[in-house]
């Protein structure tokens, strides 16, 4: 297990070409977490958890890590923005950032270590955004002109699909999602989602069917509001 | 076509990629409703994830010193702040509970079983004298009330009569130097069965320090 400063760190936390190398290299282990017959229920991430831990201890070096890991929420947030077609304004970002960046304190206590920490933050900066944007529709605010946005593909899913797609995923069964999660976002064969979950290729790809399946339910669901 | 296991089976291996639907699949109208509905949630979730992944990299690669220093400002404010509201916290529980224990006691201390003769109400004069009669074989033995310590110099203590209090005609009166007066022999037969014992403390400049009284009795 790499570490830093003698935390240890998962791969999640490094570029992607690096993780894929590592998981190239590691055959049967392939990833950076472990097996998850090793792992505590419901704990993915340990070393992130123990990291956030030691960060609200107050340990400086854990500080460190953790701002390294994740100042990229400021930007994450800004490119978000840009890519669902800029719906809040400069004003509005910065504000947006400030709050998310502000609350992330308080919000270290209810880490779980579930997801890796990026995803979790990640979370806040996408949520936050599609709050602000839905909060400035009630309120009536003008969109941007649609020549002034940036060019979105026309057959790829809105911000709406894609806040609703993130519900419907934080809504499935563990098993399901981290399924899915693994085949999409770490792009992982079937066999390395079996040896990273301590199942059978099988069962992983049983278990990426139904949640798929769950999935298409939970999306055709009555929204609230609709 | 009844839609089974071996159909449940072949729609997870075409959606992990390795087949594509024969034609007795698409002939089972649930599996082509399930394809249909899985793929498209497929199509969205990879999408969300995409964006996430993207995201993540291309603001890893973009943050820079200004976002670290931001952060690590912010971080430092919230744990100064969430330390502060601790520390309130844990004062307001302590007056919260201190005002509880008071409630309490007041409350509960006129149900204290009688024990001690402050208790009974029968050291009333400010409270601050209690009073107590020792009897041996039926006779006052010992009249004694609380020491006030150095700063008392005299003791005064006076019986009467108990019929009206410490209204009541006086009996005898002794000034005294320690907290409590024996009576001679002589004395005690000379004193009803009944009486009131009245104390006086005064300090150096003559001024009242305490007093009590109480009801005793032979009986």
């Amino acid at each position: 297990m790499p570490t830093v400063d003698g935390y240890a760190i998962t791969t999640r936390s490094m570029p992607r070409p690096c993780r894929l190398a590592i998981a190239t290299r590691r055959r049967g282990g392939l990833t950076s977490a472990p097996p998850r017959a090793e792992m505590g229920d419901g704990i993915d991430y340990p070393q992130d958890l123990e990291l956030v831990r030691a960060v609200r201890a107050g340990d400086p070096r854990a500080v460190e890590q953790f701002v390294e890991r994740m100042s990229f929420a400021a930007c994450a947030l800004r490119g978000l923005n840009r890519r669902l077609g800029g719906p809040l304004s400069g004003e509005d970002l910065d504000d947006l950032t400030q709050d998310i960046l502000v609350s992330l304190w308080p919000r270290l206590a209810q880490y779980n270590g579930a997801s890796a920490l990026e995803t979790w933050i990640y979370g806040f900066c996408f949520n936050g955004i599609m709050n602000a944007v839905r909060k400035g529709r009630r309120r009536g605010r003008q969109e941007p002109f649609e020549d002034d946005r940036p060019a979105r593909v026309e057959s790829a899913p809105d911000s709406e699909e894609l806040a609703l797609v993130r519900s419907a995923m934080a809504d499935l069964e563990e098993r399901y999602e981290r399924v899915i999660r693994l085949r999409f976002y770490e792009e992982l064969s079937f066999e390395q989602i079996g040896a990273r979950l301590a199942l059978s290729t099988n069962t992983a790809k049983t278990n990426f069917y139904r949640g798929l399946k769950r999935l298409g339910e939970l999306l055709m669901r009555p929204r609230r509001g609709a | 076509m009844d839609h089974d296991v071996a159909h449940e089976a072949a729609l997870a291996r075409v959606l992990a990629g390795e087949a594509r639907e024969d034609s007795e699949l698409l002939r089972c109208e649930r599996c082509r409703s399930e394809l249909q509905q899985a793929r498209k949630a497929a199509a969205l979730a990879r999408a969300a994830l995409d964006l996430e992944r993207s995201v993540i990299e291309e603001a890893r690669r973009t943050a820079g010193d200004a976002e670290r220093n931001d952060l690590r400002n912010l971080l430092e404010r919230g744990r100064r702040q969430e330390r502060r509201q601790r520390t309130l916290r844990r004062a307001l529980g302590l007056a919260v509970a201190c005002a509880a224990g008071l409630l309490l006691w007041l409350a509960l201390r006129p149900s204290v079983p009688a024990t001690t003769p402050q208790s009974r109400g029968e050291v009333l004069l400010g409270g601050t004298l209690a009073c107590r009669v020792e009897l041996v074989a039926g006779r006052y033995d010992v009249f004694a009330w609380d020491s006030i310590g150095a700063s008392a110099v005299e003791y005064r203590l006076r019986l009467r009569h108990s019929e009206a209090g410490l209204a009541g005609a006086e009996i005898a009166s002794h000034s005294l130097s320690e907290p409590y007066w024996r009576p001679t022999p002589e004395e005690e037969r000379g004193l009803p069965e009944e009486l009131v014992m009245e104390v006086e403390a005064y300090g150096v400049q003559g001024d009242l320090l305490g007093a009590g009284w109480r009801l005793a009795s032979r009986r």
